[in-house]
């Protein structure tokens, strides 16, 4: 049973007993693991402060090959971010990028997703108030690549049109941009949104107020192409949030 | 599936109990007089048939209201809000509230599906429009507690006249800075006080 010590991000934690914690982090060394922190609930515990959502810190556990949860010994942090709870846009976006991590992240460790998501949640930290939808969605965005199921957002899928002046709309099933001469009946991208879209896509953020609309597209987009139909209550969460 | 083996299931869906633990218990309460086995499973019955939440507070109580809503020398202006039933015990303990308590069932957890609705709000905010003058939020130090903070704080914005506090957030008493971890550390400094 080895001892490792590895870059980790808290995604999840659940009370366990009245005096532990199952945690689900994301390791830069060995991709997703569940670990045990036996006793961090006790108050003179020197765990106590350190194992909440979104913090990163070199975990310390005793990973065993064939057992799915691991006992965490130590947790040298790194990063807190519990200014994230603090507003609740900031928190709903954050846990989007984590439920993102937890549904689809490969078994396999990858560093790229490791730095996708903690970019994306200092940035959500860092960003003005009225960046934060959009600095959210680009963040999803960027996971959403890094994690293989990124759009194709090049031109008409079906005449080659660049869309560059015409409108369109992304088709999730096919996962690429379908321009408004192509598409069947119904609501249409304007050239601008597009422009967004594939502005947030690439990862930038911009720094104002994002339409909902683009907010939908992401929705549609994960649980069609990448949640095979599942819906993200974070990003319902998110899209609650921005509605008021 | 035999009896004990039922038992045995039983006992450890319960919270921290482990196989183990439920074999234990199971073979204890076989091994004991039948009349404790018995008294055990009366109380269980009886629990459930009796405690149900407070229609005013949420709190888990076999009267209706609860003893704190009923007491009237609790004071009405202030309501504390607790996640849990459960809380109310810790800061009864302390000796120091004698007002009225609101507990919420929960806190915000986007990725478990808990929003607004899930959580003992639309009562707080109706209970707020009578006599309330000071909410104070006690929901636990974590990122999911502050977030149903903040979400309160906001929702309770129309009440011009309301006094909002929180739970400060710090060292415990009795304990040794030097083994704080810098979560604490970082928010006492914050939470520092003139002497």
């Amino acid at each position: 049973m080895p001892i490792v010590t590895t870059r980790s991000i808290v995604l999840q934690t659940h009370a366990y007993s009245d005096t532990s914690k199952i945690l689900r982090l994301l390791t830069m060394d060995h991709g997703p693991q569940s670990v045990m922190a036996r006793g961090a609930l006790r108050p003179r515990s020197r765990l106590s402060g350190l194992l909440e959502p979104f913090a990163e810190g070199a975990a310390t556990f005793y990973l065993k090959p064939d057992r799915d949860l691991h006992t965490l010994s130590g947790f040298d942090l790194v990063c807190e971010r519990q200014a994230l709870g603090r507003d609740l846009k900031r928190y709903a976006a954050a846990s989007v990028l984590c439920e993102l991590v937890l549904r689809l992240a490969p078994v396999e460790h990858d560093p790229e997703l490791f730095h996708a998501l903690t970019t994306g949640l200092d940035s959500l930290m860092s960003v003005e108030a009225v960046a934060v939808s959009g600095t959210a969605v680009a963040a999803a965005w960027t996971l959403v690549d890094v994690l293989g199921f990124a759009p194709d957002l090049g031109g008409c899928a079906r005449c080659g049109d660049p869309l560059v002046e015409r409108g369109g709309r992304l088709d999730v099933r096919e996962g690429s941009l379908v321009c408004d001469q192509c598409l069947p009946p119904g609501a249409v991208l304007p050239a601008d949104e597009i422009r967004t879209l594939r502005e947030v896509a690439s990862g930038q953020p911009g720094g104002e107020a994002l339409s909902s609309r683009q907010i939908h597209i992401l929705v549609e987009f994960i649980r069609h192409h990448a949640a095979e139909g599942i819906r993200l209550r974070s990003l319902d969460f998110l899209l609650l949030e921005e509605a008021r | 599936m035999s009896a004990i083996e039922s038992l045995i299931g039983e006992f450890g869906r319960l919270p921290g109990i482990g196989r183990k633990t439920a074999q234990r218990l199971t073979y204890h309460l076989l091994k004991g007089r039948p009349e404790d086995a018995r008294r055990l499973a009366e109380a269980i019955d009886r629990v459930l048939a009796e405690v149900k939440p407070c229609a005013e507070c949420g709190n888990l109580s076999s009267e209706a209201p609860c003893e704190y809503c009923r007491n009237s020398r609790r004071d009405p202006a202030q309501v504390c809000v607790v996640e849990e039933a459960s809380d109310i015990a810790a800061i009864e303990a302390s000796g120091r509230f004698r007002g009225r308590y609101h507990v919420l069932g929960g806190h915000l957890s986007p990725l478990d599906g808990v929003g607004p609705d899930e959580l003992n709000i639309a009562r707080l905010l109706e209970r707020l429009e009578v006599g309330v003058s000071e909410l104070i939020i006690a929901t636990n130090p974590s990122v999911e507690g502050e977030a149903t903070a903040a979400y309160l704080h906001r929702a309770v914005s129309r009440f011009p006249g309301l006094r909002v506090t929180r739970l400060a957030r710090g060292l415990p008493v009795g304990g040794d800075l030097e083994y704080a971890d810098g979560v604490t550390i970082a928010e006492a400094f914050s939470g520092r006080r003139e002497m």
